[in-house]
């Protein structure tokens, strides 16, 4: 393929190109790689098929997310250059491929090719297809860039709705079970080669429709200066190397590490927190059928939050919003610790909210980003602000699963094997909230001068 | 004699209008199948 059809000039929107066709873009490259977050559902048929154990079977999805942050953080500024049709393009190849080389691994038996593919190629493609929407978002909606970043990402959160149901039926219909030790790797490496052809041409719908906004386009009605006369918004722009000099990046950085990790706190465990918390059920299938349930409206709640929370941002601001994900967050936690299980409805309620805002927090983060920065390289320095995410996500389930193993060490049952680590959030909500309260707008020597700025927003626009 | 009225077909807002149908049935269709799929779990929760 041309690598004309990719580039950016080629996907300038013609007059009347209505934006509401570049969320479903977004989508349909969203949707897909938040497949990442079911691979536990592959685990058990690869432990028994290969004999290899859990930590192993894990490294797959462990080195994905950390490709996601790393490749995100290198490649950001190529694809803000790129723009988005080549970067989908990219993150449909290299995810569709990681799902191939890893049809190749299993069926050949080499796990190392699994790692490569599914971690390393597919990781990649992770990384890239997550921010490739982003600035184009931003800039197709400079009057609603909470609501429309958060669909793209609550799409993210969906991806793993989608295809954890889908590749369980798959397997399953592959005579691929958990319980048969040593059983052949036929149908596994059947399931990775379908999923790979059918990301392959869903995510195609992504990079064939994107499209960007012409120079100088802007929503019919919409003055700029109203954005603009927020606290925190600038009309200037930064590049992503200055941006990472600055301290509000850095506050940012430590924003997002520490809600995502707060989220962690619950996510990683939700199943059994339920069970230690309310176990006078019926019978223990009862139990684990009400903890696939809590486990099921987490989810739910984790993907309508990037929606709700995000678009909720573009009315009261983005500093006020973090301060809810914060600081609401620790006075949630610690309702928790207080009442345990004292009562279902309050732990509900409360678990619904922290899970909504950790998701929250992912969405609403390029909006901040685009208000501190400008749009000028904001895909970029999104990028690089996503390896808090990788670090997140490998320190959080760490702390969390060293804490309540320590507990269960020590003796405790049913929620006390939980007060310290939800203690421990609470800590890290309150470190997060402080960071993002000394988030001021950026000096003026880490904008683009002026002359270039203008340029460069002329260029921007036309590129974008 | 009638005037012919060079037109664009592409710049026509109202010619995507199957295009805008199928881009948002192409994703809601797999997410209302996940979001289906999610909210038969739930009433266990509620049955203990």
């Amino acid at each position: 393929m041309a690598v004309g059809f990719l580039a950016r000039s080629r996907i300038v929107a013609p007059a009347g190109w209505s934006r509401w066709l570049v969320p479903p873009a977004a989508l349909s490259v969203h949707l897909a790689i938040g497949q990442a977050y079911s691979w536990s559902v592959f685990k058990p048929a690869l432990e028994k098929s290969l004999g290899i154990n859990g930590t192993l079977s894990a490294i797959p999805f462990e080195l994905g997310i950390v490709m996601l942050g790393v490749s995100a953080a290198l490649f950001g500024t190529r694809v803000e250059r790129n723009g988005p049709r080549w970067a989908m393009f990219v993150a449909t190849c290299c995810f569709s491929a990681g799902f191939l080389v890893s049809a190749l691994g299993v069926v050949t038996r080499q796990y190392w090719l699994v790692i490569l593919g599914y971690g390393v190629i597919g990781g990649i493609g992770l990384g890239i297809g997550y921010i490739s929407p982003v600035s184009t978002l931003i800039k197709w909606f400079p009057d609603r860039p909470g609501m429309a970043t958060g669909i793209a990402i609550m799409g993210f959160g969906g991806g793993a709705l989608i295809a954890s149901p889908w590749s369980a039926q798959m397997l399953n219909a592959f005579g691929v079970t958990a319980a048969a030790a040593g059983q052949g790797t036929t149908g596994i490496a059947k399931a990775f080669l379908i999923h790979g052809l059918v990301y392959a041409v869903f995510m195609s719908m992504g990079w064939l429709l994107v499209r960007v906004p012409a120079e100088g386009w802007k929503p019919a009605g919409w003055d700029p200066s109203t954005v603009a006369s927020r606290a925190l918004v600038t009309t200037a722009n930064v590049s992503a190397r200055n941006a990472i000099r600055t301290p509000q990046f850095w506050f940012l950085w430590v924003v997002l590490c520490l809600n995502v990790t707060a989220g962690i706190g619950i996510l990683e465990k939700a199943a059994p927190i339920y069970q230690d918390f309310f176990t006078a059920a019926a019978s223990k299938a009862a139990l684990a059928s009400a903890a696939a349930g809590f486990v099921a409206i987490l989810s739910l709640a984790n993907m309508a939050g990037r929606f709700v929370w995000s678009s909720t941002s573009d009315r009261i601001g983005r500093k006020n919003i973090y301060r809810c994900y914060l600081g609401f967050g620790a006075l949630l936690y610690l309702a928790i610790v207080l009442t345990t299980n004292a009562n279902k409805v309050v732990l509900l309620v409360c678990t619904l909210l922290i899970i909504s805002f950790y998701g929250a927090g992912f969405a609403t983060v390029p909006a901040y980003l685009r208000d501190l920065f400008g749009t000028f390289e904001v895909g970029a320095i999104h990028g690089r602000l996503l390896t808090a995410w990788s670090t997140a996500g490998v320190l959080g389930p760490l702390i969390v699963n060293a804490i309540a193993d320590a507990q269960i060490r020590a003796g405790h049952t049913g929620p006390a094997k939980y007060i310290l680590s939800f203690s421990v959030m609470i800590g890290l909500l309150v470190v997060g909230f402080v960071a993002n309260e000394l988030i001021r707008p950026v000096e003026s020597k880490f904008h683009e001068p002026a002359a270039l700025r203008q340029g460069a927003g002329l260029a921007d626009r036309g590129r974008s | 004699m009638t005037e012919v009225r060079e037109r664009i077909p592409v710049d026509e807002p109202g010619n995507r209008a199957p295009l805008m149908v199928l881009a948002w049935i192409w994703v809601l269709a797999p997410f209302g199948y996940g979001v289906y799929e999610l909210v038969v779990k739930i009433p266990a929760l509620f049955g203990s």
